[in-house]
C-alpha cells in the first residue's frame, strides 16, 4: 500500500468512525430513552385510595367476583360496588388491619363514595357488554374460563393480589396503562373461530362502537 | 475532540432512527389521538341502572302517555306508552324532546325581577314572593283587578289553583289561552249541551276531519294516530276511511283516503253543504228545530258551496255519499293554527253528527261530563272555557273593561301567540305589573316584571283531564321523574300558597264539605289530585305509577240545531268567503313546538329548506295561484291585512296548496328562546286580527288580505 493509499484508507476509517460512532450513540441513547425512560415519563403512578385486598375477599372469604361486580337485572354491568354495598358487610370493622380501619373511618362512617381508580376504563364510544362476555357465553367452549379466570382474561389477576396494583395513568389520555386496547379485543373478535358457533363474535365496527 | 458537522448529523440521524424504533413517536401519536377525544366540554356517559317510569307528557298538547327511560337516576329518553289510552308505541317530536328540553338554555334558573334599566336581576324566592304578595294584596282590594292567564289547556288542578287564587283575591278574570276546546265548548253550550264534546275515533268507520289536522296537531294526536293505524292494519284492506278537508296537504292529508281542498275559514260552509246533501238524502235528527236547520242548509247547494269554499262539487258530493254509506261516521272540526275554529264551524260539525245520528253513540260524537270543581272560589271548568281572553283584551283595549292592576301568567306565552298585536298586546302591556310563572324564558317572560321559574313537565306533579278530542273520560298524572328540578324552580301550589299567606289572604278550602273534613291541606296539587281520584273512584297509587283512569260515562244531552245562532254566526264567514280573492292557510306542525316551547331540539332537523332558509320564511302557493298573482319561486312578497298588519315572506311553489290559498308555516318568528328559534322566520299570528261576535266568542281572521311585491 502506497502512502497515498494509506492516507486515503486512514481518512476513510476516520470518516467512518466520526460518522458511525455518533450515529450509534444517537441510536442507542434514543432507543434507551424511548423504551426505558419514556414510558416512565408518560405514566403517572397513582395509589388507590384504599388498600383493598382482593385476595382477602376472594380467597379468604370465598367471595365470587360477581358478588361485588354484578350484572343488574336490566343486563347492564354495575361495575364497582357503591359504598352501600361495602357497608352491607363492613357496617363495623371486621378485622383489625389499618387499611380497613382507614376505609371505615374515611368512607363508611362518612357514607362517602370511594374514588376508586379504574384500571379497565374504556372510552364512551366503546360499548363493552359484560353480559355478552359472561361464563354462559365464553364458557360454552372454554371450560377453563370459569369464575376469576374469565375475569382475568381481560382484567389483571386481581384475585391473587393482596394490595391493589399501582394505577399508571397516561398523562395524555388519562386512561390507565392496564386498559385493554382494541388489538386485544381482536384476538377474539377477529378470530375466525369466534364468528360462528355459540359466540358469533362479529368484528363489525358497530358491535362495539356506538 | 469536538463534534464535526458530519458527526452531528450522524448523531441526529441515529437519534431519529432510535426514536422511530422506540414508542416515543408512535405511542405519542396514538395517545394524542385519544387525548383529542377528551375535551372537557364533550358530554360523558353516566352509566347506571336502567329504570322506566310511566308518566304523561305535559309539554306536548298530545297529552300522550309516555315511558321515560332513566339511567342512574338521570332521564335519558322518552318512548310512547301503548298501555295508556292516549299513548301508543310512538310519541310526537315535541314529547320525544321533553328530556332534552330539561337542559334547554332558555330555562329560567332563578326568580328574576325587572330593574328600572329594563334588565332582569336574579333575586331570591323570598324577595320574589314578597314582591308578588304586595301586588296581589293591592289587587285584592279592587274587584276583578287580577287577571290570570293559564296555558294549561288539558289539566284541571293547576287551573283550579289559579282560578281559586284569583277568586280569593276577588277576581273572576281567569282565562285559558285560546285553543280548540273553547269554541267547541261554546258551540256545544249554544246547542244545548252542558258538557265537553268528545270524539270516539277508535270505534268509528268513517272519520271526516273538517279543518281538524287530527293526525298532526288537533286533539290527542298520538291517540288519533293509533286509531288511524288500528283501523288500517298493514297488509289488510283498510277497515276505516278518513277524509281530510283543508287548504293544504299537510300530514293528515298525506295519510288519509281523500283530501278535499276547502279554503281556511270556510269550513262551516262546507259542513252546511254536506248537511244539505244529507237532508236531501232523507237524513234528519230528532231535534225541535230541524225544519229551520233544513231551511238554512238548503241555502248551501253544492254549486254555491264550491264557489265559496273552493271545494270541487264532485268531492263534496262524494264525501256526502261516503258519510251516508258508513255505519259509524264521525265529523270533527278544527282550525289550522290550533287557535280554535270559529264556533260556527264546530256548530256545523255537531249538526252533521246530529243528522248522522251518532251523538253519544259508539264511534260517534260523545259528550263528556265536566270535571268536578274541588276548591272554593275556583271557576268550574265550563266557566273557565266560557271566558274568552281575546275578547277580554279587546274590551280592555276599547275601554269597555277596566285594566287590571296585576296579570299572573302561568305556563303561557300570550305575547307570542295572541293575534292582533297592536290592539290586544297594547292592552296587555298596559297592565301595570305582570308576573310570569314559566319554565322557559318566553316572549311573555321577557315582557314581564317578575319571572318565577316553574319546574318542567318531567319535574313536577301535574295532571291531564279529558284533553279535547278524546272520546271518553281520561284522567292521568304527570309524575316527576327527577327527585328535584334542575333549576331553582318551585311548583305552582308552593308559589301561590306562599304568596297568599304573605298577602294575608286566606287559602281557599275544599268546596266540598266532605273533602274539607279529610283534614288534608287543600291548596296543594297532591291533595287536589287525591281528592279528585277519590271522587272519580280512581286508584291514586296507580295514577302515580303513570296509569290512566278511564271512564265511559257520558253526559246526557238534548241537542238542538240553534239555527238562529248558526245563521248569525255564519253570515260574516260567507261575506268573507265571497269577498276574499286570496286567503291565508296556516300550516302547523307539532315538530315546530308550541308557543310555550318554541322549536324543540328534534324539530330543527325537520325544517324544510322550502319553508325556512336562514332567517327567511317562505309562503307556499300552487302553480295556478303563482301564475295568477305573477309570483315566481324565490320572489319576496308582503302580505297585508286590512288591520294594518303585514308580513314579508319569500315565496315557493308547492302544488299541495289549493288554488287561491297562501300557505304560511306556523311556529316561527320567536324573539325569545334559544338561537335555533330566535329570529327565524316570522310569526304568523302577527297577521291575524280578532273579531268578537256577541255570544259566539272571538274568531281569528285575516281580513282583506292582499299581496304586494316586497
Amino acid at each position: 500500500m502506497s502512502d497515498s493509499e494509506a492516507r486515503v484508507s486512514g481518512k476513510r476509517n476516520g470518516m467512518f468512525l466520526s460518522t458511525a460512532v455518533p450515529f450509534l450513540v444517537g441510536l442507542v441513547v434514543l432507543l434507551g430513552f424511548g423504551w426505558i425512560v419514556f414510558p416512565g415519563l408518560l405514566y403517572e403512578k397513582k395509589e388507590q385510595p384504599v388498600a383493598f385486598s382482593h385476595k382477602t375477599h376472594v380467597q379468604d372469604q370465598g367471595m365470587a367476583c360477581t358478588e361485588c361486580h354484578f350484572l343488574r337485572k336490566d343486563g347492564s354491568f354495575a361495575g364497582l360496588p357503591d359504598i352501600d354495598s361495602c357497608a352491607s358487610c363492613h357496617a363495623a370493622p371486621l378485622g383489625d388491619t389499618e387499611a380497613e380501619n382507614l376505609f371505615f373511618a374515611d368512607y363508611i362512617e362518612k357514607n362517602k363514595p370511594v374514588p376508586w381508580l379504574v384500571y379497565a376504563k374504556q372510552p364512551d364510544n366503546v360499548f363493552f357488554s359484560h353480559a355478552a362476555h359472561s361464563e354462559e357465553v365464553c364458557g360454552t367452549c372454554h371450560a377453563e374460563l370459569a369464575g376469576p379466570a374469565l375475569c382475568a382474561t381481560c382484567h389483571m389477576d386481581m384475585q391473587n393480589m393482596d394490595t391493589p396494583p399501582v394505577h399508571e395513568q397516561n398523562i395524555l389520555t388519562a386512561y390507565s396503562k392496564q386498559t385493554m386496547k382494541m388489538e386485544y379485543c381482536e384476538r377474539c373478535h377477529a378470530n375466525p373461530g369466534h364468528t360462528d358457533g355459540s359466540t358469533r363474535a362479529s368484528n363489525a365496527c358497530f358491535v362495539c362502537h356506538k | 475532540m469536538g463534534l464535526s458537522r458530519r458527526g452531528f448529523l450522524a448523531l441526529a440521524a441515529g437519534a431519529v432512527a432510535g426514536a422511530l424504533a422506540s414508542p416515543i413517536v408512535w405511542k405519542t401519536l396514538d395517545d394524542v389521538t385519544i387525548w383529542t377525544q377528551n375535551w372537557p366540554w364533550i358530554p360523558r356517559l353516566k352509566p347506571g341502572e336502567n329504570t322506566f317510569l310511566a308518566t304523561t307528557t305535559k309539554m306536548c298538547p298530545s297529552s300522550a302517555g309516555t315511558i321515560v327511560r332513566i339511567v342512574g337516576g338521570r332521564p335519558v329518553t322518552i318512548a310512547g306508552n301503548p298501555e295508556h289510552p292516549l299513548g301508543s308505541n310512538g310519541v310526537t317530536a315535541l314529547a320525544g324532546a321533553e328530556v332534552q328540553m330539561l337542559y334547554s338554555p332558555s330555562r329560567v334558573k332563578t326568580p328574576l325581577k325587572r330593574m328600572p334599566d329594563g334588565n332582569f336581576q336574579s333575586i331570591s324566592w323570598d324577595e320574589a314572593i314578597t314582591l308578588l304578595a304586595g301586588h296581589l294584596k293591592n289587587a285584592s282590594r279592587t274587584k276583578d283587578s287580577l287577571l290570570c292567564i293559564s296555558g294549561d289547556q288539558h289539566g284541571v288542578t293547576a287551573n283550579e289553583l289559579l282560578s281559586a287564587c284569583a277568586g280569593a283575591c276577588g277576581s273572576s278574570r281567569f282565562f285559558l289561552m285560546p285553543g280548540e276546546i273553547q269554541p267547541a265548548a261554546r258551540a256545544a253550550r249554544l246547542m244545548g249541551a252542558d258538557a265537553q264534546p268528545g270524539y270516539d275515533l277508535e270505534k268509528s268507520d268513517y272519520v271526516l276531519m273538517i279543518g281538524a289536522n287530527a293526525l298532526e296537531t288537533w286533539g290527542p294526536v298520538i291517540r288519533n294516530r293509533r286509531a288511524f293505524a288500528e283501523g288500517r292494519p298493514h297488509g289488510e284492506p283498510p277497515a276505516t276511511t278518513w277524509t281530510y278537508c283543508s287548504a293544504t296537504q299537510v300530514s293528515s292529508a298525506a295519510a288519509v283516503n281523500s283530501w278535499v281542498p276547502v279554503a281556511a275559514g270556510t269550513e262551516a260552509v262546507f259542513a252546511l253543504g254536506l248537511a244539505h246533501l244529507l237532508i236531501k238524502n232523507g237524513y234528519a235528527a230528532n231535534a225541535p228545530d230541524i225544519a229551520g236547520f233544513a231551511a238554512l242548509a238548503a241555502e248551501f247547494p253544492p254549486q254555491r258551496v264550491s264557489a265559496l269554499t273552493g271545494a270541487p262539487e264532485a268531492l263534496l258530493r262524494k264525501t256526502a255519499v261516503e258519510l251516508a254509506a258508513s255505519a259509524q261516521p264521525i265529523v270533527l272540526a278544527g282550525s289550522q293554527n290550533n287557535s280554535g275554529a270559529p264556533a260556527a264551524t264546530v256548530m256545523a260539525a255537531i249538526a252533521l253528527n246530529m243528522l248522522l245520528g251518532v251523538v253519544n253513540k259508539e264511534g260517534g260524537l260523545t259528550f263528556l261530563p265536566w270535571p268536578a270543581t274541588l276548591l272554593e272560589h275556583a271557576l268550574p271548568r265550563a266557566r273557565q272555557l266560557e271566558n274568552d281572553l281575546c275578547a277580554e283584551l279587546a274590551a280592555i283595549a276599547a275601554g269597555k273593561s277596566p285594566t287590571p292592576n296585576l296579570a299572573l301568567i302561568y305556563d303561557a306565552n300570550p305575547v307570542y301567540a295572541l293575534p292582533d298585536k297592536h290592539k290586544l298586546l297594547k292592552a296587555y302591556a298596559s297592565i301595570p305589573f305582570k308576573a310570569c310563572i314559566t319554565p322557559l324564558m318566553t316572549e311573555t317572560a321577557m315582557a314581564s316584571d317578575l319571572v318565577l321559574p316553574l319546574p318542567m313537565g318531567l319535574e313536577r306533579l301535574d295532571d291531564v283531564c279529558n284533553p279535547y278530542g278524546c272520546g271518553k273520560n281520561v284522567y292521568s298524572l304527570c309524575v316527576p321523574v327527577l327527585p328535584a328540578p334542575l333549576t331553582d324552580a318551585r311548583p305552582l301550589d308552593a308559589i301561590l300558597s306562599a304568596t297568599l299567606a304573605q298577602a294575608q289572604i286566606a287559602l281557599p278550602n275544599f268546596a266540598d264539605q266532605e273533602a274539607a273534613l279529610t283534614g288534608t291541606k287543600p291548596f296543594t296539587i297532591r291533595s287536589l289530585i287525591a281528592a279528585r281520584a277519590q271522587k272519580m273512584h280512581a286508584k291514586e297509587q296507580e295514577l302515580l305509577k303513570g296509569a290512566a283512569h278511564t271512564d265511559e260515562t257520558l253526559a246526557p244531552v238534548s241537542l238542538r240545531f240553534a239555527t238562529d245562532i248558526l245563521q248569525k254566526a255564519i253570515k260574516p264567514l260567507i261575506q268573507s268567503a265571497a269577498s276574499e280573492t286570496v286567503r291565508i292557510a296556516p300550516m302547523t306542525r307539532m315538530a315546530l313546538g308550541t308557543p310555550d316551547t318554541a322549536i324543540p331540539p328534534f324539530g330543527v332537523k325537520l325544517i324544510r329548506a322550502s319553508e325556512l332558509k336562514g332567517t327567511e320564511l317562505f309562503a307556499l302557493v300552487n302553480s295556478n295561484t303563482a301564475a295568477r298573482l305573477g309570483l315566481t319561486p324565490g320572489c319576496r312578497v308582503r302580505l297585508c291585512a286590512d288591520s294594518g298588519a303585514s308580513l314579508e315572506l319569500g315565496v315557493n311553489i308547492y302544488d299541495g296548496v289549493m288554488d287561491n290559498a297562501i300557505a304560511v308555516p306556523n311556529g316561527y318568528g320567536h324573539t325569545a328562546f334559544d338561537a335555533f328559534s330566535r329570529g327565524k322566520g316570522r310569526n304568523l299570528a302577527d297577521l291575524y286580527s280578532v273579531a268578537v261576535q256577541e255570544g259566539l266568542g272571538s274568531e281569528w281572521k285575516v281580513a282583506g288580505l292582499r299581496l304586494e311585491r316586497a
